[in-house]
């Protein structure tokens, strides 16, 4: 909200409409007066960006309770003060009970009681807004928390039954059957990966501290990742390199998180990768932090694309077109990363490859920056 | 004589009126001395100093509305022009009224000037500083009421 509140009023009284736009502080409010129900509907759609209505409850085209019932069903969720008087109280309240945030007395009208009053409307009804969102958006993460695990579950029977009857366990099948059975395993598995990367997405969303700090062996790690392309990037003649510094030895981290992060880049690298191209990994200690550059000699990240790339549910154009995926993997790297109170980036450009940057602190997280904002920020976006 | 601070009878039966009006002498820091009276009745009764205003001295200026409970602002009007020791006080109508029969009707009854209440603020306010600056900083007053 900016400095000048915009009010509504809507007031049949000459007198009092003047009145209550004389005790406000000319550069802090600006009014628009009516002095119909009817009018008031008409302002409100030449102009929606009110920050507060403030009512009479006896107007010449309207009175009574039918007044604010009205009021609200055109007034967008912008909080409503009624104005009323002294006989009138009764009334006020029940204003109160349908929806409007508040009431002030005419005869205790003041500048600071109007003002106050006006504030605490504006607050209180953001406050139940975005209560009411949030609760709405818990309950839909709980929702999907509960269902990737459940859909997570028959997908791993279904793994161990294909895989027994592909080894014959359950009876005889023919060279091709097993293949296919294979087959159906294998997708099962990119489902899995998939549904997991959705489970960790919800599990760090919900708590950042998640992260079970202790000290790994980083290289160890990115060697096991390393291998676990090795076999496809031979297949398709991609060369695969590390180059480590001595000063890489240990970090404090979350073992699995950092082995998610860094086989997710490996991975990305690995898709977007041609034929006969190079994948790099680099680690090297500075200032307290370690810093793992994972480098591709793939087509380039168009500029335009670079800043989404660790939003929730994005993907590049060119992920869409040649890869199956939902566009989680580099969000939850970000979220993995800033649980470690650590960077991500990416610098890119097309036809020169990409390299993302991973910088973690070599220490885990130390006690003065505890709270991270980054995450957060990622969950406002939700809003 | 000119006192500084003068005395001015405010007659005006909607008490939101009244409190926009000292509301707006208040915030344009004008100094008079504001009494409200609510009727045309306690009006004469304030004017000449009876019953509950026994101790009270002559205002030096009345602004007065038109349409008053009890005794109408006509009825006022007409009552102190035609009484030898109030017809002197200068009377202001403020009054909402547009009608040119009030207009005429006020004038014939010698009242000493006929504003309409603006209905935007600013306007109003405009109003009651023009009203500070003829009535309360211009004018001489008759030496009589002391």
């Amino acid at each position: 909200m900016n400095d000048i509140t915009s009010v509504l009023l809507i007031e049949d009284s000459q007198a009092d409409a003047k009145y209550v736009q004389k005790i406000l502080p000319t550069h802090l409010y600006r009014f628009v007066h009516v002095d119909r129900l009817e009018r008031a509907r008409e302002a409100m759609q030449e102009n929606s960006n009110f920050d507060v209505i403030l009512l009479d409850l006896s107007l010449p085209d309207e009175s009574g309770l039918s007044t604010i019932m009205s009021t609200i069903s055109w007034a967008n969720s912008v909080p409503i003060v009624i104005l009323t008087g002294l006989a009138d109280e009764d009334l006020a309240i029940q204003a109160v009970k349908c929806g409007a945030q508040d009431y002030i007395c005419k005869q205790d009208l003041s500048g600071p009681s109007l003002s106050r009053t006006i504030r605490y409307a504006i607050e209180r009804k953001q406050h139940d807004k975005d209560a009411k969102r949030l609760a709405v958006l818990e309950k839909h993460e709980e929702f999907m928390a509960t269902l990737t695990h459940d859909l997570k579950n028959p997908l791993i029977g279904n793994n161990m039954i294909l895989e027994l009857m592909a080894e014959q366990v359950l009876g005889v099948v023919s060279a091709e059957q097993a293949s296919l059975l294979l087959n159906l395993r294998d997708s099962n598995s990119l489902l899995i990966s998939m549904i997991q990367s959705l489970i960790d997405v919800y599990r760090f969303e919900k708590d950042v501290d998640s992260v079970k700090m202790e000290s790994v062996e980083p290289l160890l790690i990115i060697d096991k990742c390393m291998k676990s392309i090795a076999p496809i990037a031979m297949h398709r003649q991609i060369k695969l390199s590390t180059n480590f510094a001595d000063s890489v030895e240990t970090i404090t981290a979350d073992a699995d998180a950092f082995r998610r992060v860094m086989q997710n880049l490996l991975d990305n690298a690995l898709k977007f990768t041609p034929d006969g191209g190079a994948i790099g990994i680099d680690a090297y200690a500075t200032n307290g932090s370690i810093v793992f550059k994972i480098t591709d000699s793939g087509p380039g990240i168009p500029k335009e694309e670079q800043s989404h790339l660790f939003e929730r549910f994005a993907q590049g154009r060119a992920g869409k077109k040649f890869t199956p995926g939902i566009g989680l993997g580099l969000y939850l790297c970000k979220q993995l990363v800033c649980a470690h109170r650590g960077e991500i980036s990416c610098s890119s450009d097309i036809g020169c490859g990409t390299t993302f940057t991973v910088k973690l602190p070599q220490n885990g997280i130390s006690e003065n920056n505890q709270t991270s904002s980054e995450v957060n920020y990622d969950r406002s976006r939700l809003n | 004589m000119n006192r500084a601070t003068k005395r001015i009878l405010l007659v005006e039966d909607s008490p939101a009126d009244a409190r926009l009006i000292l509301e707006v002498f208040k915030d344009e820091n004008i100094s008079a001395d504001i009494q409200v009276v609510r009727d045309g009745q306690t009006a004469m009764d304030r004017l000449r100093c009876v019953g509950q205003f026994a101790d009270s001295q002559k205002p030096d200026l009345v602004i007065l509305d038109l349409n008053l409970p009890k005794k109408d602002g006509r009825e006022v009007l007409a009552e102190v022009k035609g009484d030898e020791h109030l017809k002197c006080i200068p009377i202001v109508i403020l009054t909402t009224s547009q009608s040119e029969d009030d207009i005429i009707k006020s004038y014939e009854l010698q009242a000493n000037c006929y504003v309409t209440k603006p209905i935007e603020l600013q306007q109003f306010v405009k109003t009651i500083k023009s009203f500070e600056s003829f009535w309360l900083k211009s004018v001489r007053y008759p030496h009589s009421h002391e």
